[in-house]
């Protein structure tokens, strides 16, 4: 019973640190996804007086990815002007060339317009225009809850660690006698410890492997597919394998780090004497 | 015969209270059996735990099996706990861990294969009248018993030196007496050198063997 209430102790404050790094995880994917989304919305057309090319433009911001002539006999040939060959041709031949810009990375209002004023000083364009759809109120949604559950998570982390120093703490008094016996005989630092290893690394795999696979059934369930859908959101890409690989990497690392911390502060304790 | 442990004006104290040995000086060698006797609180069990390195001196020069105490490295005093044997009045055996899996311990931190450990404990298990008992938990051994496991361990990698602080501190005058007939036969079939704090010399002892007594924090040798 004692034993059982030790591995709560440390299973509680795990799985809610591995959840919240899940909830974070979906979190930024959806916030990707939106960006990709209004990324391709996006268009930005460059008039110039001169070609141009991506090695000169994107010297003005790396964020540039495609920069593409736009077919001028489209562009006249959608305004139906009933002109002649000859008026055509005078037209064509006074007319700037028009270029359309894609972009890399998704950039904010902010960064469009620095981006535009940069483009407009170049002596060769006449003009910039971009055009995209408004969706900017939930991206700025998306990003306030990001950053709150960013925040959020850090306290978790905090104090989910204090916890779980706390339990391994108590772990390495239940075990100081074993510990001293053995460190009597010259036991090795591992050999030693590989119990409090063996302990921690149960109960954070079985943390990060229930976090995950909750957070999988949430993400499939009615209510949340339905949330999606109602702020027309894309529901991120889910890949439980290679997620559930991530939280058990970090179950790892986390269980060899924090034994040895707490092995060494209590390295007193544990000492022979 | 060589030294096996050898002291040379060494002061032994807790932390920065008063010394409890002071510049005393002693000379173990090889294959001797020598006990430390004194009154209750005169400083036998300090001088035990200077040995296995639990307590460095604060003066003076300490070596055993060639290992300088003074300021020993963490490294090499586990070198050196795997050459010692050590038996104590509360026997310290892993309550969780079976007679066999105690008895083990010294093997597997040498380094041996599971199969030789097992083989070689219950060896010993057999020479100190245990193996019937291999299975069973030190809590279900009497004191004893679980003293005889104790010493099946301190023998089980053939060490230099076994270091008994008090070892028949808890027993009848029938375990006793088995306790010190198995350290007498390490000494006379191994080789073992014994280090015994005892208040009381047992009798069956005979004479092979040297004395120290411990007065006032000094160590004289009992001639």
């Amino acid at each position: 019973m004692r034993s059982f209430r030790n591995h709560i102790s440390l299973i509680i404050p795990l799985f809610i640190m591995f959840f919240s790094f899940n909830v974070l995880l979906i979190l930024d994917r959806t916030v990707q996804a939106y960006e990709h989304s209004l990324l391709e919305d996006f268009n930005m057309v460059i008039i110039a007086s001169k070609e141009l090319d991506l090695s000169t433009i994107s010297k003005e911001s790396k964020s540039i990815g495609l920069i593409k002539t736009i077919d001028i006999d489209k562009v006249l040939n959608s305004l139906n002007i009933n002109l002649d060959d000859i008026n055509t041709t005078v037209l064509k031949s006074s007319l700037p060339i028009f270029y359309q810009i894609k972009l890399k990375d998704f950039l904010n209002d902010d960064k469009v317009q620095i981006l535009k004023s940069s483009l407009e000083k170049n002596p060769n364009i006449i003009k910039v225009e971009e055009f995209k759809a408004s969706h900017d109120l939930i991206h700025q949604f998306l990003i306030l809850v990001e950053t709150i559950l960013l925040v959020f998570t850090g306290f978790i982390l905090i104090i989910s660690l204090l916890l779980i120093i706390k339990q391994i703490s108590i772990w390495v008094y239940e075990h100081s006698q074993r510990i001293s016996i053995m460190e009597l005989f010259g036991a090795p630092f591992f050999m030693k410890s590989k119990i409090l290893y063996k302990l921690m690394l149960i109960d954070s795999i079985f943390s990060a492997l229930s976090a995950t696979v909750l957070i999988s059934y949430l993400m499939n369930h009615e209510l949340v597919i339905k949330f999606y859908e109602k702020l027309a959101l894309e529901i991120p890409p889910f890949n439980t394998l290679s997620d559930v690989f991530t939280m058990l990497g970090i179950a790892l690392v986390l269980s060899l780090v924090l034994v040895s911390i707490t092995i060494f502060k209590n390295k007193k304790d544990i000492q022979y004497s | 015969m060589s030294s096996v442990i050898k002291a040379e004006n060494i002061v032994l104290a807790y932390k920065s209270h008063e010394p409890i040995i002071r510049n005393t000086t002693f000379d173990i060698k090889s294959n001797e059996f020598v006990f430390i006797t004194g009154k209750s609180g005169s400083g036998k069990s300090t001088v035990i735990k200077s040995m296995y390195g639990a307590l460095k001196p604060s003066f003076g020069d300490l070596t055993v099996c060639g290992v300088k105490m003074k300021n020993v490295s963490s490294g090499k005093l586990k070198f050196l706990r795997k050459h010692l044997g050590v038996v104590f009045q509360d026997y310290k055996l892993i309550n969780e861990w079976s007679v066999e899996q105690n008895v083990m311990l010294p093997l597997m931190i040498g380094g041996f294969s599971p199969q030789v450990c097992k083989v070689q404990a219950q060896k010993l298990l057999k020479h100190v009248d245990m193996i019937d008992k291999m299975r069973s938990f030190p809590m279900e051994l009497s004191g004893g018993e679980q003293q005889r496991v104790a010493m099946a361990r301190a023998l089980a990698h053939n060490p230099v030196v076994i270091l008994a602080d008090e070892p028949t501190g808890n027993l009848d005058d029938y375990s006793s007496e088995i306790i010190w007939d198995l350290l007498k036969s390490a000494k006379k079939h191994l080789g073992t050198t014994i280090v015994a704090v005892t208040h009381k010399i047992p009798q069956t002892i005979a004479t092979d063997y040297k004395q120290y007594f411990l007065d006032n924090g000094k160590m004289h040798e009992v001639i």
